[in-house]
């Protein structure tokens, strides 16, 4: 975050609690280290690690994701973190940051539970799966078909088979 | 391969936890890749397996072949929580145990709520090394002898019992000997349950303790360390206490004490000693309670269902407290006079539904920041600077018209607190003080020399309605003054239904508040403020007077309490 001291040359201070991040598609990003490193447990290893001025490979993680993973990072580090402020206040905006993050795309949607469980960010794991989550509940099994495309490939008597192992459930 | 079959199996095992037994069972039938997802699952809710079912042996058997399908499973590794549906069967509950401990479980509940409590099996438990929570409901549990093994819970940090019976609670409580949280309800039946406190002396960890329906009795004094060198919290509730000065002497570092439906005859001492900071006493039925005399290192005081006898030693207590709380409280002799609030330190009031009290007169608290008031609002009373650095008052009357067209009486309220940073009423509260009617009799319309809007205007920056007596349709909303609410920055609904009222009171605020920058409605689940017609209808009607405002629906339940409420209310 903030530089410590100005002992340290013009060009060290710019570098200074910065990490550089690149993702799979290959796009660089230059990110608070605090922050992501608080949160992702990927990242804080990487940099415990020593890449030092080096960028650090991301290799599954495309850029968009990337994005908004350190965005949640960032807002969660700056809200969540900071302590003796009026908690409910901001409880609010976090809710309110998680609750627009949520509401994206479908593809973004598995990108991100892809990039937040490469990066070990646990808390945006869970949301994005509570995401996925709510889709699923209350669907019959055609309906969950239809809505996240899944094809059935059981022959008829496998699927036969299947549901009959799970009868109870079915209804 | 589509997007949600291509994640690996520990994410779709988050994913499948969360949902219901029946739908997390029912993906198998997806596709191959599905198959076998739902063993991946790390939490299991196994009453699900109930649903529908009237035969036990069924759900039993049903389960059973559950457990053996993850247990063959490579996807199945460690499953942090289990719930089981009690069942009566002692050989099973005894199957399902071992099931547990095998899978590293860490949280496990055992529910028997209904029938005839069994007996369960201690064998089964002896290797929970990861057990951290434990809840059981409607068991017995057994006399236990010393394991060899050493304690039969080596990581049992927070332990739950319900309706339980404990045959030797020495032995039983010698098992865990790192137990942080302890929660014993013994049934309620006509037994008497004895639960001495020298048996928790093998669990010096024990931070949080709450006990309800059983004895403890009075013992010869012991020589050794206090019984409870860690214990910060403890809540009885119907707990005979033989000798409560001892028991509270054995407690060097209790921080929050919470007594519900005290027996006849509790009594107590805090003195200086005592590092008790929260106290609360609940009753039943008002009992009459003689107010045991506090220690000056009280901060927190609250007292609900309860008849005091001594208000003087109320009074007196105001001295050290940061927060009070009054909830139904009367006192005798003397309820007509009121008492009167003088609290150097008091930073947060909150009164509710305490007619019994008299009339409560804020006098002096000059650190007063929070002012809760729900129940007669007429009996309540702010002095002039009284409460200086008020910063957010909260007054729920529940009595209709309570002013009666008196304005000034209104005026002698809110004037004192004129300067909070939030407010929250009742909406038809407002009504009647501003102009609109929420009663059907003939409209009361304050004169313009009374010119309410006046106070009213200044005081908001943040606005909270509560509206729990549904609300009379306010009309001619086109009349409701020229005047504007030119601070009010946030505005809030609880429970808005999306009918006329609702839709005439945003009409109202859309006119009045050009400066809005939040407006949060909690729409009611089912109501026609939830639908979307007319949810897009509130955004073009705030999208031209407020643009730049933020507009924001959530769902709420139908409850009669805004969330303010319970907040507020601890």
């Amino acid at each position: 975050m903030a530089t410590t001291g100005a002992s340290d040359g013009a060009s060290a201070a710019k570098k200074e609690g910065l990490v550089t991040l690149m993702s799979g598609d290959g796009e660089i990003f230059e990110v608070e280290a605090a922050a992501v490193a608080a949160l992702s447990v990927t990242i804080r290893h990487a940099i415990e690690e020593g890449f030092g001025d080096r960028p650090i490979p991301l290799p599954i993680v495309g850029a968009r994701a990337l994005a908004l993973a350190v965005e949640y990072c960032r807002k969660h580090h700056s809200l969540g973190g900071g302590a003796g402020e009026d908690s409910a206040a901001y409880d609010d905006e976090l809710r309110a940051f998680d609750h627009n993050l949520a509401k994206v795309d479908r593809d973004t949607l598995f990108d991100l539970i892809e990039a937040a469980n490469y990066l070990e960010i646990e808390g945006l794991l869970n949301l994005m799966c509570r995401t996925v989550a709510e889709m699923m509940k209350g669907k019959s099994v055609e309906e969950l078909r239809r809505t996240f495309d899944v094809s059935n490939d059981y022959t008829p008597e496998e699927e036969e088979e299947v549901r009959r192992e799970v009868s109870w459930a079915l209804d | 391969m589509d997007r949600i079959s291509a994640l690996d199996d520990k994410v779709l095992g988050r994913i499948v936890s969360l949902l219901p037994l029946k739908e997390m069972l029912r993906t198998s039938v997806l596709s191959r890749r599905w198959r076998r997802v739902w063993t991946a699952a790390r939490a299991f809710d196994f009453t699900g397996a109930e649903v529908d079912c009237f035969d036990v042996d069924v759900y039993i058997s049903r389960i059973d072949s559950y457990l053996d399908q993850l247990s063959a499973s490579s996807s199945c590794t460690d499953i942090h929580f289990i719930f089981f549906p009690g069942i009566q069967d002692p050989q099973a509950a005894d199957r399902w145990i071992r099931f547990a401990t095998d899978h590293n479980v860490a949280t496990l509940v055992f529910d028997l709520r209904i029938g005839r409590p069994v007996r369960l099996s201690f064998s089964s438990f002896q290797l929970c090394r990861s057990l951290t929570t434990l809840e059981i409901c409607g068991y017995i549990m057994p006399r236990l002898a010393a394991y060899p093994l050493g304690p039969a819970f080596p990581s049992l940090r927070s332990l739950s019992l319900y309706d339980v019976t404990i045959a030797d609670p020495r032995t039983f409580f010698a098992q865990c000997p790192v137990i942080e949280r302890l929660t014993v309800e013994f049934p309620d039946d006509d037994r008497d349950h004895l639960l001495p406190a020298s048996a928790l002396r093998s669990c010096p960890l024990l931070s949080t303790i709450s006990l309800t329906d059983c004895t403890v009795p009075r013992e010869p004094p012991s020589a050794g360390p206090p019984a409870f060198p860690s214990l910060r919290a403890a809540r009885l509730e119907n707990v005979r206490v033989a000798a409560p000065q001892s028991l509270l002497d054995s407690c060097p570092v209790i921080a929050e004490l919470t007594i519900q439906s005290p027996p006849e005859g509790f009594a107590f001492r805090l003195d200086r000693r005592h590092t008790v900071s929260t106290l609360r006493i609940i009753g039943r039925n008002f009992p009459r309670l003689s107010l045991p005399s506090l220690s000056p290192s009280l901060r927190t005081l609250a007292l609900c269902d309860l008849k005091i006898t001594n208000p003087p030693a109320l009074i007196q207590a105001f001295q050290g407290l940061e927060v009070l709380l009054l909830k139904r409280v009367r006192i005798e002799p003397g309820a007509d006079s009121g008492i009167q609030v003088r609290a150097p330190r008091m930073r947060h009031l909150m009164v509710q539904d305490s007619k019994g009290l008299g009339l409560v007169a804020v006098t002096d608290t000059p650190q007063l920041c929070r002012l809760f008031c729900w129940g007669d609002i007429r009996h309540l009373r702010v002095f002039r600077c009284a409460v200086p650095k008020l910063e957010e008052a909260f007054l729920h009357c529940m009595v209709k018209n309570p002013y009666g067209g008196k304005y000034y009486l209104w005026k002698n309220l809110m004037q004192p607190l004129s300067h909070v940073r939030l407010l929250s009423a009742n909406w038809w509260f407002i009504c009647e003080s501003t102009y609109a009617i929420p009663e059907s009799p003939p409209p009361v319309v304050p004169s313009a020399e009374e010119n309410v809007d006046e106070f009213f205007i200044k005081m908001e920056n943040d606005f909270d309605l509560n509206q729990i007596e549904g609300l009379r349709i306010v009309q001619r909303v086109s009349d409701i003054g020229q005047s504007s609410l030119p601070q009010l920055k946030k505005f809030t609904v609880y429970q808005f239904s999306g009918g006329p009222g609702d839709m005439c009171l945003l009409q109202f605020v859309g006119l009045r508040c050009r400066d809005l920058q939040h407006i949060r409605l909690h729409c009611v689940k089912g109501s026609r403020g939830a639908t979307p017609s007319i949810q897009s209808s509130v955004r073009r009607y705030f999208s031209t007077c407020s643009p730049h405002a933020i507009l924001q629906f959530s769902e709420c339940s139908s409850v009669k309490t805004c969330p303010r409420h319970a907040e507020l209310l601890m």
